[in-house]
């Protein structure tokens, strides 16, 4: 049973900040190269995002039966909420960072994790890329397709 | 409550142990100077506007972000990211993506009204997943696969999909080469593939953003944000709305995918394979059981 369990540590939650750290000063200067927010503006914005994001890994770890993700969109949903004394403050310095500053480093970490796949990717062939392709794009089509019919008829 | 002493026993016990996951991401600093340098060098080029006649194709900075990070893996003289970093990009990967999630778990508060109201929509566009059937399942025929078809098609497969094949079909079968192959080409051309397709969607006309915003959330989370980033930088006033339907559209098929592939995209995949190739018998009873 306990095995099973996530086990959470300090060090490991030192570990999770740190990384955090990290990604956030990628965010801000991306944030600064691309939308021209100064760096010092940007700091607040990056320390609850921060703050928050950590929050929810240990909630993630200590009730794992919720997905990590989803503990984190319902924290940064409540603490945006008006019932939040310092929603407008979140919600402020928040906007302050760019969704798209801090998308490269994620897909720059993404780029590395996924060059273990290379190998096995080169032995695949061009009929698996093909129909991988085409699987994404059925997906893709009719699950917009259905939502585009419901947004129209509702 | 109970979890909380939980929590405190396992402090304890863990204070000596060495194997959990790893405790010091943070310090490779050669890997995370190489991100660093890879993100703001792509955030630097910016987007690249291709127009092709009344469409453009948007290329955002992520792709290339994740072309250089992929690009230093592979380029041989550089020593320092090879498999070790590459194992570490993994779990930072995630942490990553939770930065993400925060972002847009706030910025989805003021579209949170339209969002509630399409709930159903967001639920039901799940089972577009199946579209994949139709499509993948006869073109994988036709190139001649044979029963890794069933893996490369039945779904859009990301990790519960994998779970799925290796449970009934063993990882030494067809099915799960197929399945494996779908979830690489997935993984590598995923971001490329979303950070072009939906975009020309919108701008045919054929989806509005809304539309297009919950499809782009039906598979993994790099999926999901290439196609939100291009939305978003093409329709800026609705970030908020289309951040929600896009996150929670992920989320929701995140929570459904292994139920919907199990229950229905799985059986219908082996029925559609039987008829098609037209060996009914034997492999639709495969199928059921």
């Amino acid at each position: 049973m306990e095995a099973i369990k996530k086990k959470i540590t300090a060090k490991q939650i030192l570990n999770w900040l740190l990384c955090f750290i990290i990604i956030g000063i990628i965010t801000i200067v991306c944030n600064f190269i691309g939308y021209d927010t100064g760096i010092v503006d940007a700091i607040p914005g990056i320390i609850i995002l921060i703050a928050l994001g950590t929050v929810g890994m240990i909630l993630g770890a200590v009730f794992p039966k919720i997905p990590g993700t989803l503990w984190v969109v319902i924290i940064a949903m409540l603490s945006g909420a008006p019932i939040f004394p310092f929603s407008d403050a979140v919600i402020m310095y928040t906007n302050k960072i760019e969704l798209s500053a801090i998308v490269p480093a994620i897909l720059a970490y993404a780029g590395v994790a996924i060059g273990r796949d290379w190998k096995s990717f080169k032995r695949l062939g061009w009929r698996a890329v093909i129909i991988g392709c085409i699987a994404m794009l059925g997906t893709f089509f009719f699950s917009g397709l259905i939502a585009e019919i419901g947004l129209r008829l509702f | 409550m109970n979890d909380n002493n939980v929590k405190e026993e396992n402090i304890v016990v863990n204070e000596n142990e060495k194997e959990m996951e790893p405790t010091e991401l943070w310090k490779d600093w050669k890997l995370h100077i190489a991100m660093f340098v890879c993100a703001v060098v792509a955030q630097k080029i910016g987007i690249i506007n291709i127009p092709i006649g009344p469409v453009s194709l948007m290329l955002m900075p992520l792709i290339y972000a994740m072309v250089f990070g992929l690009a230093l893996y592979l380029i041989k003289p550089i020593k320092f990211i090879s498999t070790k970093q590459s194992e570490e990009s993994s779990p930072l990967l995630m942490l990553a993506v939770m930065f993400l999630c925060v972002k847009m778990g706030v910025t989805m508060i003021p579209g949170l009204a339209s969002i509630m109201s399409a709930s159903a929509i967001l639920v039901i566009q799940n089972i577009g997943n199946l579209g994949t059937i139709f499509l993948a399942l006869p073109v994988a025929i036709l190139l001649g696969c044979k029963r890794e078809a069933v893996g490369l098609s039945f779904a859009l497969s990301r990790e519960p999909g994998i779970a799925i094949i290796t449970d009934k079909y063993g990882a030494k079968s067809k099915e799960f080469q197929g399945v494996m192959a779908c979830y690489i080409v997935g993984t590598i051309f995923g971001p490329v593939f979303f950070g072009m397709i939906p975009g020309l969607f919108v701008d045919f006309g054929w989806f509005s953003p809304e539309a297009t915003a919950m499809a782009v959330g039906c598979g993994s989370t790099a999926m999901m944000t290439s196609g939100l980033t291009v939305l978003i930088a093409k329709f800026p006033e609705l970030e908020s709305q289309l951040t929600g339907f896009a996150m929670i559209s992920n989320v929701i098929s995140g929570l459904l995918a292994f139920y919907l592939s199990l229950f229905l995209a799985l059986p219908i995949t082996e029925k559609c394979y039987a008829l098609l190739t037209r060996r009914k018998a034997v492999k639709a009873e495969k199928g059921e059981k």
